[in-house]
């Protein structure tokens, strides 16, 4: 099982600017970069520690999704966790659902964000990559092993910091 | 065999935390690094509230000297030098038989894997040291940190004083260097004693005090149930006054932590 903890002033951090509304784009999208380790046999942890919004100009007018992004911001995320290819660096996509509760990824999110993770895994071989979902005042995660490319697993986020949550 | 209604009303005295606290009191893991006076406390409380995964550290056994203080432990436990991670593993039983428990017989340094297991972690240890290398743990696994301690000395009028803390050091939040706990001094004047910090002083009655002010705050940060804006993060006891209050001077210290930056976590890379 895979643990993604989340200091709570990066999680304040985060909402703050996916709530930011934006010219055209429905949603934001961030990325949120972290270390994995690989502590027992049935436990391992990604220890998120840092947040890149994606800048207004990077979002694209689209039709079928509510937040397109150029491949500019993608690059600009790779390189962010490219920077140190012999640590365990994670990169994760991260973006909101506007209601309270589990959120779900939607059919568009299902299709549109797991082609990202093959960039992530090239970028950072050591670690793992994926994709978190918040809604108002829970989260969800989808984790992809280097080790197993086309099993994502879920994965449970623990805010650790001012207050402490399990989401699992 | 306890039915499914006996563990339903089992925390129906704890209702007020909150409609998903029990929910999050399971999911959570819990450390306790010193199952002596202190950690033995802790353990009694968790396990009444329900904690259901444990990760414990005492390298010790059971003597008679520690029977004035060492919650769950027996004269036969001090007859037989009974491991004080069993003790611990006992009381646990005794009140969640289905818990999961990792005991380790052992410092926590020596097998620290299952320790960054643990999302919360309490602290209840002897020397500075110990303290200084736990917190490191805890900050680069974003853990967060309980810590409890008490220390008698004595007074100008050759009166015994008693005094203690509960400190909680959380990933972001500031540290025990921050608050002026640790301090390069104290580190030193412990390392001049030879670590030899003898048979310290230690009463239950003080470390039930400091045991229960930890968990208050936990259950706090678990479930918010104070609704309280800020937690306080250092409350010190008196011993001879019987009073805990917090720390005012942290209130004032307006930097934030430069002695663990956010980027340094998880292993450390040469
Ligand atoms: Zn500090």
């Amino acid at each position: 099982m895979i643990e993604i903890r989340l200091p709570t002033d990066l999680y304040a951090h985060i909402v703050e600017d996916l709530q930011k509304p934006h010219e055209f784009a429905l949603e934001r999208v961030g990325f949120v970069f972290g270390k994995f380790d690989e502590l027992t046999s049935d436990k391992s942890v990604v220890l998120l520690h840092q947040y890149t919004a994606v800048a207004d100009d990077d979002y694209i007018e689209n039709d079928n999704y509510a937040a397109a992004i150029n491949s500019e911001s993608i690059v600009k995320a790779m390189q962010v966790v490219r920077v140190k290819r012999a640590e365990p660096g994670c990169v994760f996509h991260i973006h909101t659902h506007e209601h309270k509760g589990r959120p779900s990824f939607s059919r568009q999110d299902q299709q549109g964000l797991p082609p990202l993770i093959p960039g992530f895994l090239r970028s950072a071989p050591k670690g793992v990559h994926g994709l978190i979902l918040l809604s108002h005042n829970n989260g969800i995660a989808q984790v992809w092993r280097p080790t197993a490319p086309d099993r994502p697993e879920s994965s449970s986020i623990v805010l650790t910091g001012k207050y402490m949550r399990v989401w699992s | 065999m306890m039915s499914e209604d006996n563990v339903a009303n089992r925390f129906d005295r704890q209702k007020f935390l909150g409609g998903n606290a029990q929910e999050q009191i399971t999911a959570f893991t819990v450390g306790v690094v010193g199952l002596g006076g202190g950690g033995s406390h802790l353990i009694q409380q968790l396990a009444h509230v329900g904690f259901q995964h444990y990760v414990l550290y005492d390298f010790d056994t059971v003597s008679f000297t520690n029977l004035n203080r060492l919650v769950g432990a027996t004269v036969e436990d001090a007859e037989k030098k009974e491991k004080k991670v069993k003790v611990a593993e006992r009381l646990i039983k005794g009140l969640q038989p289905n818990a999961i428990i990792r005991s380790h017989q052992s410092r926590w340094q020596d097998e620290p894997e299952d320790l960054k297991t643990c999302q919360l972690i309490f602290g209840a240890l002897d020397t500075y040291l110990g303290r200084k290398e736990l917190e490191e743990c805890s900050r680069r696994y974003l853990m967060t940190l309980v810590d409890i301690g008490m220390d008698v000395h004595t007074g100008q009028d050759g009166i015994p004083i008693i005094g203690g803390q509960a400190i909680i050091s959380a990933p972001g939040g500031l540290c025990m260097r921050c608050m002026g706990f640790l301090t390069d001094e104290k580190l030193a004047q412990e390392q001049a004693l030879y670590g030899g910090i003898g048979s310290r002083p230690q009463v239950v009655w003080s470390n039930g005090v400091l045991a229960s002010t930890a968990i208050s705050m936990a259950m706090n940060l678990i479930s918010g149930w104070t609704g309280a804006a800020e937690q306080s993060l250092y409350l010190i006891y008196d011993g001879n006054r019987m009073t805990v209050k917090p720390n005012r001077a942290v209130y004032s210290i307006q930097e934030p932590c430069s002695h663990f930056p956010p980027e340094a976590v998880g292993p450390v890379i040469l």
